[in-house]
Order: structure tokens, then sequence, then C-alpha cells
């Protein structure tokens, strides 16, 4: 329902980092009708080639300035990720090889009124 | 004489705005443009920095609704009490972010909040004294999937009842009185898998039954108590997940607006799909508006689309041109039963 703002066309590339080490990064838009607390994204997975993306080298940022790894966003309330504006994603890995890869991304997020975290998911090939 | 007034809720446009075909001052533009008197906003989806804007947003939104020349009509806040992963929030954390969705409703130039199914009554009647100071009523939505029939609901009603207050009442979407199933619906889980004998079981049953949530909930909200004629037909995963969605739309009679009527502040008019011959295919709106007009309902019906769900992957959404079609079936229709 929501797949369609999953993982935003072209937005999959290698970054530089504040660590001086390269990332890869895509973007997003939110899976759902209004912005929310950053804290409220309930699960963001990357899989790539296959491979999951280990949860401990992920993070994401909703202004694509400030990052948090997915424990610290568990407790992020004062950063809104708003309706609209893509949120970033990145694998703290030293960035894809280059060449074609299958790059998943899912995300889900929880809110009162539905009992359980829903969202979405999309598959692209990058080329890098 | 009592008169019907029709607004957009900004729900409607969801699509345009989060693809940049609309920003805020186009969308309420566009809203005006439809013949519409008023508008619905969401502050969380348009208003960046919500509960806590910055005065320069504000300020947009102001000089953007006063060019348009529509009236703020409802504001529709929630209570992010899922904030923290481990917890629930406790009431009086709720009242606290109830009450800055309030300010901030205020700031932006309303005075009618709809408050999302499943609020709890508690959080809701320890935030009255503070609605009333700054003048702000408090309309619980009744939704199908939880509507009349919904544990949380009902409790809230019964408050609602006995606080007798100018400041609360309800805010009734239309999905609760689908006549049948929407087809919109169906046509995208088969997109994504649905076994058709399923899809035809599901229409079966909510025409024969007047819809399926009475048939899987036990009477309370959305359910999963799949008849046997139904699940042998299960192959794909989707199966199961269709046929509970299918109990996001209600039959209700029309009854219960003569019930209601005196607390109901505001309507969703909530539709999935405009056919060319200008009638929705789900709901009967001439049918609805013969009753209100019989009961007096003298506030606004604002067009809410929710077909925008149910497009196909990467396809267009056509919500500019169903919310066109929608406001000129209501512009005929707003004086049936008069």
């Amino acid at each position: 329902m929501f797949d369609s703002y999953v993982f935003t066309e072209g937005s999959a590339r290698n970054v530089p980092t504040d660590s001086g080490e390269p990332a890869f990064q895509l973007e997003t838009l939110i899976t759902y009708y209004r912005g929310i607390p950053l804290s409220m994204v309930h699960a963001v997975e990357l899989v790539v080639d296959g491979r999951d993306a280990p949860q401990s080298e992920l993070a994401i940022s909703p202004n694509g300035t400030d990052w948090f790894t997915l424990d610290e966003a568990t407790t992020v309330t004062s950063y809104r990720w708003e309706y609209g504006t893509p949120l970033f994603v990145r694998w703290l890995n030293g960035g894809l090889s280059g060449g074609d890869h299958k790059v998943t991304l899912r995300l889900k997020i929880r809110v009162a009124y539905i009992p359980v975290p829903f969202g979405g998911e999309r598959t692209r090939t990058v080329t890098i | 004489m009592s008169q019907i007034k029709t607004a957009v809720s900004l729900y409607t446009l969801q699509d345009s705005y989060a693809r940049g075909r609309l920003d805020l001052a186009g969308a309420l533009e566009f809203v005006a443009s439809t013949g519409a008197q008023g508008v619905e906003l969401i502050s969380d989806q348009m208003i960046k920095g919500t509960p806590f804007p910055s005065d320069e947003m504000v300020t947009t939104w102001r000089a953007a609704l006063e060019k348009s020349g529509l009236a703020p009509v409802c504001n529709d806040i929630f209570i992010n009490s899922t904030i923290y992963r481990n917890r629930t929030l406790r009431v009086p954390e709720q009242v606290e972010l109830l009450k800055r969705d309030l300010d901030v409703s205020k700031r932006l130039g309303f005075d009618l909040v709809r408050l999302v199914s499943d609020t709890s009554p508690e959080v809701t009647l320890a935030t009255l004294p503070y609605a009333e100071s700054i003048g702000i009523t408090m309309a619980l939505e009744i939704h199908a999937g939880m509507s009349f029939q919904g544990t949380l609901t009902a409790a809230w009603i019964e408050m609602m009842r006995k606080a007798q207050s100018e400041h609360l009442g309800l805010v009734i979407d239309f999905g609760i009185f689908c006549e049948r199933h929407p087809r919109v619906s169906t046509n995208y889980f088969k997109s994504i898998g649905l076994t058709p004998a399923v899809a035809d079981k599901i229409d079966e049953l909510y025409a024969a039954n007047g819809d399926t949530l009475r048939l899987f909930a036990n009477g309370s909200d959305h359910g999963m108590n799949f008849p046997p004629e139904l699940t042998r037909l299960f192959r794909s995963p989707v199966d199961g997940e269709f046929s509970f969605f299918s109990t996001g739309y209600e039959s209700t009679p029309l009854d219960v607006l003569d019930e209601h009527i005196g607390y109901v502040r505001h309507f969703h008019g909530k539709f999935y799909e405009m056919l060319p011959d200008g009638t929705e295919y789900s709901i009967d709106y001439p049918r609805i508006i013969a009753r209100l007009n019989q009961l007096g309902y003298d506030a606004y019906i604002a067009s809410e689309y929710e077909g925008n769900r149910f497009t196909a992957v990467d396809q267009p959404v056509d919500d500019q041109g169903q919310v066109r079609a929608h406001q000129a079936m209501l512009a005929a229709h707003l004086n049936d039963g008069k």
C-alpha cells in the first residue's frame, strides 16, 4: 500500500562520511501519511545481494546531517521525519563495490491506533 | 434553514504533496478551485515542525489560507502514545501531547480537532478543561472497522454523553456506510497476489451479511474469525490480509445518524472510487445527504479520498481528478431531501 514510497529511485550511492570511511546510502519516503518522531520508526532492514546488512551497521538521519544508529533512534523523540521528506539510510560498511547490486529496503513504523507495526519494501538494482 | 457545506481534507492530496505536484499553498488553491468552502488539515502532514512549528511556518499557512478564501474546518490530530518501543505512554503523558496538538491547532486557526479512533476516553476527559479554556472542540472519529460497536469507541461515547460538554463531539466517516466492498481495494490486492476466488467470496459474504466486519469480528473491532468457506480458498499470504482489510468497511444503517446527530460536529466524506457517471462505487451519497438534511445537519462534509492507498505500485494517483469529481457530486446533491 505504501511500497511506492519506499527506496527513492536514483537515491542509492556511496558517500563520504565524517569518519573518513565511505558508506552506502539511500533515501526513502515514509510509509504513512504524516510525519512522526524518529523513535516511531520501528524497523529498517537492508538486504544487499541476498545478505542482510547487520543492524548494528545501519544509521538513519531525518535531515542528512544528524545521524543515529538504529539503537539510538529508539529514543530520538525531538527529531521528526517529516511527511514528503526523505529519510536517509546508511550502511556503514565502507560502501558497495563497483558494478550492479540487488538492494532491498524494508521499513516499518509504529502508530497508536494500528495494532501492529506496518510499512513497505522495495527492491532495486543499483549500479555503483 | 440548515445548509450543508463542503470541504476537502488534505488527506486527499497526500500523494500530490509527497510527490511534489502540489505544495501547501498549491494544495489550498486547488481545494478552493474544486468549489469547496472549507479545508481540513492534518498538521502532522503538511505543517513542518508540528507540534512546535516556527512562527514563520504558521504565518505561511495563515497567509495561504487567507489567500485561498477557505474556512479552516477541522485539524486531524494524533497522540503518539507509541513513541517508545518498550512502553505505551501513561495517561498524564498522553494528556501533555494532546494539549500540544490543541495548541498548534489553535495557532493554525482551528476550533475543531478530530481525535483519531481509539483515543482514550480517560485522556480526553483529563484534557477537556484545557480544551474548554482555549475554546477548542475535540471530536472522536467514528471510522469503519472501529465504529460504534468498537470497545474503545463505545467507552469514549459513554464518556462524552456523561460529560455533556459543548467541546466534545463526533466526526463520522462515511466509510461506515459502504454498501459494497470497494473494488479498488480488491484490484490492488489482486495486483500483489490475491487469490481471485477469495476476492469473489469476500464480495459474496459482504453482500450476504451486510458487511464482513459483523461476520469476522464477533461484535467488536476489526476481526479475523474467518469462516471455513473462506479459509478453504486461501492460497496466498495476501488472502488473509485482504480478508482482514475487508473489515475496514462497514454497512451501518443510517439510523445511527438519528441517534448521534446532536453530537456530530463534522463528517468525513470518505470515497474510494468516483465513477464516470458521478456516483461513488461503494457509498450512496444522495441517500446519506438526504437523511442529513432531514435531520437539519448544518456543518461540513469533507472529501476524504482513500483510493490513493489502492493504486498499484508506480501507477499514477489521480487524487486531484477524483476529488474534483467528488466535490461535483456533493454540490449536485447538497440539498437532497430538503
